[in-house]
């Protein structure tokens, strides 16, 4: 296995695990899991594409507009998910809430870009690169790395170190004691679906010019990153980041050393075996209730 | 006189329906003349039905037996494949198609449910879906027999066998397009006749039994691994039955029927109609078909990049104001059957004198018992480092009110656990009439120790008398096939559990509730509830956890009078209880828990006398007050 082979997974793994830490954040408080994720990863691409791109912005103005987007976005899938959630008493209500939400996130990032077909594919816009032995690295590969890992310890020790944190954890564990410790769940559970959605944009927005996605493309992601994080166990950000990695590993291995064909069936059968051996991830406690 | 209207109510809806769908073909196929798409319209009801065959098997899974799959597209394409393949390369006819499909769905299904058995019910989801992941790259990647991207085309053809070799004929239309969309209706019609025979049976009941508690399950008998397989076994054959017709309607198979992206049509279909409802999955995937068909033909135009937009937001719109579906919904309004049930005036209000009929059983076999039949010897239990109960010597004699009492954590609740093998024991053995007890919870139950649970476990969701049916799951043979069929000996079988479920409902003076949810009664009631029910499984112990905890005093004593009746019907019973005047009432012997041993054991007086127990359990000074009361 060659150099620009490892360097290939580690940067995919920083991103299926962003986007499997985006299920994490919106999990604990809702015990949904979000079938809506992986658009948040192409609205970030989408919008890199459009003011990178298309609208020659600078780095700065299209980050300040992608945080717009995301807080804009992630409010909205609130709405759109917990409301028909909490209406319902169907413990299935969730399936058909966030696949009705892909769909319409789906449906705008599609009509967003009507008449363009391509990848939302901008070029490069980390300079530099790294040369290691005949290997090149290029500096975009390192960034969209190291900021899934930097969003990622981030998380865990806000979650640890900061009353917010404790907060957010409480409501996770229990939302009802939670609520009559005087925490207000309803305000965190928006503010996890904001976080969420802005994780994992970023994740798509770093990664633009590397990946190469559709607007459509985001079942796909959602099918990774959801692979990710059962494979990791739900609730921890260290479970996202070793799921999201073995994901990026394997497929990437596969694909390059196997056959281009078989990532997919590789992924789906590994998450078969994980499961049938750890019931509950990696790093997961057995689910209940839900 | 109201039953017969009733009845006639609801027949209006199903004969409307039919007549409909038996109609379609005439109704539309002017309009598809006239528009130039002569067809269509029946064709599209062809595939609204082999849609709605889908939905009722994954109703089946999910609604009925809490089993969440993503894996119904799969089915589908075993199936599909599976009648494809034996059309097109052995020119075998269709029926014969339809037994592999069935057969090969059946497997899957068990396979795919027996390997994640451990999962937990968002967890064998994933599976599923990762299942059907696997399913589809199947079909694309075998090409000797699925033929890959390409994808099996002519299904309905006949092969003509030319000196040996396989040679295509012509291609035929399979039929041409009414009678097919009257072939597909009679099955569509069949799979919901079977489907609500087993949802209306001992079957349905123990799969929606696993569906609400599988502790409870296994607690009546009903081992919970073996009916999550049997379910999804039955939804997967299925499933892989509509495959067959799909791939016979459309005379195609390709490796996108499997990938996932109809599952949210079939999602959308199930929760719009409402799940676990047996008209639900047709209302909601026909209003779901018919949504799609307007948006895409008449709303969006030249712009189909709006329509899965306006999709999504009708899906949304129809989740936040049916939240339940619609038929869930529609019951739970005021127009609903669950309502009218509830509002219904009680029957009568004073409680049948216990009838001596339901009990006949249990005076006949208290005949014949002699002596110790539950005898538990050294009984050892530990969490971690807490030694719950060590060294637990109970004899329980025939015929007999044995309590057992103790201060809290004092080792009750984990002995009977323990007992009937829903805790493993550390050491010390179990008796139960001279046999070493099963190690599975079930079978303990079968052979005879049944235990209602401390924590209420009832089966919320279905009618007071289901939960009844439920408990008498072992004392039935019959078989879900009897059941899917209706065959001989099934309604009498049928009426006789009926017959005694509303006897043994009298008993706790439930019998003009029996139509009630589970879910409407009082905490009282609930608990009588559970009695009752497993009474129904005919115990020859039956174990009640703490069933006076948190009921009314009123509620105590009409649980006491039941705990008579039941005693005096000769029934064996272990109470587990903190409320000494009800023990002291009802029991002939009674066992002291303290600290996970046995600190005496005899007859109420006798214990009630017992220093120890005064000092232990009572505490001293107030003996005198709690005795004297």
């Amino acid at each position: 296995m060659s150099l620009s082979v490892l360097v290939e997974a580690l940067y995919f793994g920083a991103v299926y695990g962003l986007v499997a830490l985006g299920f994490t954040i919106i999990f604990a408080p809702t015990r949904v899991l979000n079938f809506a994720q992986g658009e948040a990863l192409i609205l970030g691409a989408a919008v890199a594409f459009r003011t990178l791109a298309q609208w020659k912005w600078g780095l700065l103005p299209s980050l300040a507009f992608l945080l717009l987007m995301a807080l804009v976005a992630g409010v909205a899938m609130h709405y759109l998910i917990m409301l028909p959630v909490r209406l319902s008493g169907s413990r299935f209500a969730w399936i058909i809430a966030t696949l009705a939400a892909a769909l319409i996130f789906q449906a705008l990032l599609t009509i967003w870009f009507e008449g363009f077909s391509g990848f939302l594919q901008p070029s490069s816009f980390v300079g530099g690169s790294l040369k290691l032995g005949s290997t090149r690295i290029s500096g975009q590969q390192i960034f969209a790395f190291a900021i899934g890992i930097a969003i990622m310890l981030g998380y865990d020790q806000f979650l640890k170190r900061t009353i917010y944190g404790r907060a957010f954890r409480a409501a996770a564990h229990d939302p009802d004691t939670a609520q009559l410790m005087g925490i207000g769940v309803g305000t965190i559970t928006l503010v996890s679906f904001v976080l969420s959605i802005l994780v994992t944009a970023i994740a798509g927005f770093a990664a633009s010019p590397l990946i190469s996605v559709f607007p459509a493309s985001g079942l796909d992601y959602t099918f990774k990153g959801f692979t990710a994080v059962v494979i990791g166990g739900l609730g921890s950000a260290k479970g996202a980041l070793v799921g999201g990695l073995l994901i990026g590993f394997l497929e990437t291995i596969v694909r390059n050393q196997v056959s281009a064909r078989l990532g997919n069936i590789v992924v789906a059968v590994a998450l078969a075996i994980a499961l049938l051996v750890f019931p509950s991830g990696f790093f997961g406690k057995p689910m209940e209730g839900h | 006189m109201r039953e017969l209207r009733d009845r006639v109510g609801a027949l209006t809806l199903p004969i409307f329906g039919l007549v409909f769908l038996l109609a379609w073909p005439t109704l539309t196929n002017h309009l598809g003349a006239l528009s130039g798409k002569a067809n269509y319209y029946t064709d599209l009801g062809t595939v609204t039905l082999v849609s709605v065959m889908l939905v009722y098997s994954l109703n089946l899974a999910m609604g009925y037996s809490g089993l969440l799959s993503l894996m119904h597209t799969g089915f589908l394409g075993v199936g599909g494949y599976m009648a494809g393949y034996l059309a097109t390369r052995h020119g075998l006819p269709i029926w014969v198609g339809i037994l592999a499909a069935v057969v090969a769905g059946a497997l899957v299904g068990a396979i795919a449910s027996a390997v994640s058995l451990r999962a937990t019910y968002l967890y064998f989801g994933v599976i599923t879906l990762s299942l059907n992941v696997v399913l589809g790259e199947v079909a694309k990647e075998w090409k000797s027999v699925t033929l890959g991207e390409d994808g099996m085309n002519e299904i309905p053809n006949r092969v003509k066998i030319v000196d040996g070799v396989a040679t295509p004929t012509s291609f035929h239309k399979w039929f041409n397009a009414t009678p097919r969309y009257f072939i597909v209706l009679g099955a569509t019609m069949a799979v919901y006749v079977i489907h609500r025979n087993i949802v209306r049976s001992r079957t349905g009941r123990s799969f929606q039994a696993v569906r609400e508690s599988s502790d409870a399950a296994n607690a009546l008998a009903i081992r919970s691994s073996t009916t999550k397989v049997l379910a999804f076994a039955l939804s997967g054959a299925i499933a892989a039955l509509a495959g067959v017709f799909w791939a016979y309607h459309r005379g195609s198979m390709q490796p996108s029927t499997i990938q996932p992206g109809d599952t949210i049509t079939l999602f959308g279909g199930l929760l719009l109609g409402g799940t676990a409802t047996l008209a639900g999955p047709f209302i909601g995937v026909v209003l779901f078909r018919f949504v799609v068909e307007i948006v895409n033909n008449h709303l969006v135009g030249n712009h189909p990049v709006y329509a899965p937009l306006i999709l999504g937001a009708i899906l949304w719109l129809l989740l936040v104001f049916a939240p339940k579906g619609i038929v869930g919904s529609w019951q739970e309004s005021r127009f609903g059957s669950s309502r009218r049930r509830t509002r219904q005036q009680p029957v009568s209000t004073t409680v049948a004198a216990p009838t001596a009929d339901a009990l006949v059983w249990a005076r006949a076999r208290a005949a014949e018992q002699h002596g110790p039949i539950l005898e538990a010897r050294g009984v050892v239990k530990s969490f971690g480092g807490i030694k719950a109960l060590q060294g637990v010597d109970v004899t329980v004699d025939a015929n007999e009110v044995h309590g057992i009492i103790g201060p809290n954590g004092s080792g009750k609740s984990t002995f009977v656990s323990a007992a009937t093998s829903f805790l493993h024991r550390d050491s010390g053995t179990i008796t139960i009439f001279g046999q070493p007890a099963p190690s599975r919870p079930d079978l303990v139950a079968a052979s005879g120790v049944v235990r209602v649970f401390q924590v209420p476990h009832l089966f919320e969701r279905v009618s007071v008398l289901d939960n009844v049916l439920t408990g008498m799951h072992k004392r039935s043979r019959q078989h879900w096939w009897s059941a899917a069929f209706r065959l001989p000996g099934w309604f009498a079988d049928e009426r006789s559990l009926r017959d005694e479920g509303r006897s043994l409902l009298a008993l706790a003076g439930l019998a003009d509730k029996a139509d009630w949810l589970a879910a409407s009664l009082s905490h009282g009631q609930k608990r009588l509830l559970e009695v009752v029910r497993a009474v129904g499984a005919h115990p020859r112990i039956l174990v009640l956890d703490e069933p006076a905890t948190g009921l009314t005093s009123e509620e105590v004593t009409s649980l006491a009078d039941l705990v008579r009746t039941l005693k005096a019907g000769g029934l064996t019973i272990v109470l587990i209880e903190h409320n000494v005047q009800f023990v002291m009432g009802v029991c002939d012997r009674v066992t002291v828990f303290e600290q996970g041993r046995v600190i005496a054991t005899g007859s109420p007086a006798a214990i009630q006398a017992n220093a120890d127990v005064q000092r232990a359990y009572l505490g001293a000074s107030d003996v005198a007050e709690l005795i004297g009361s």
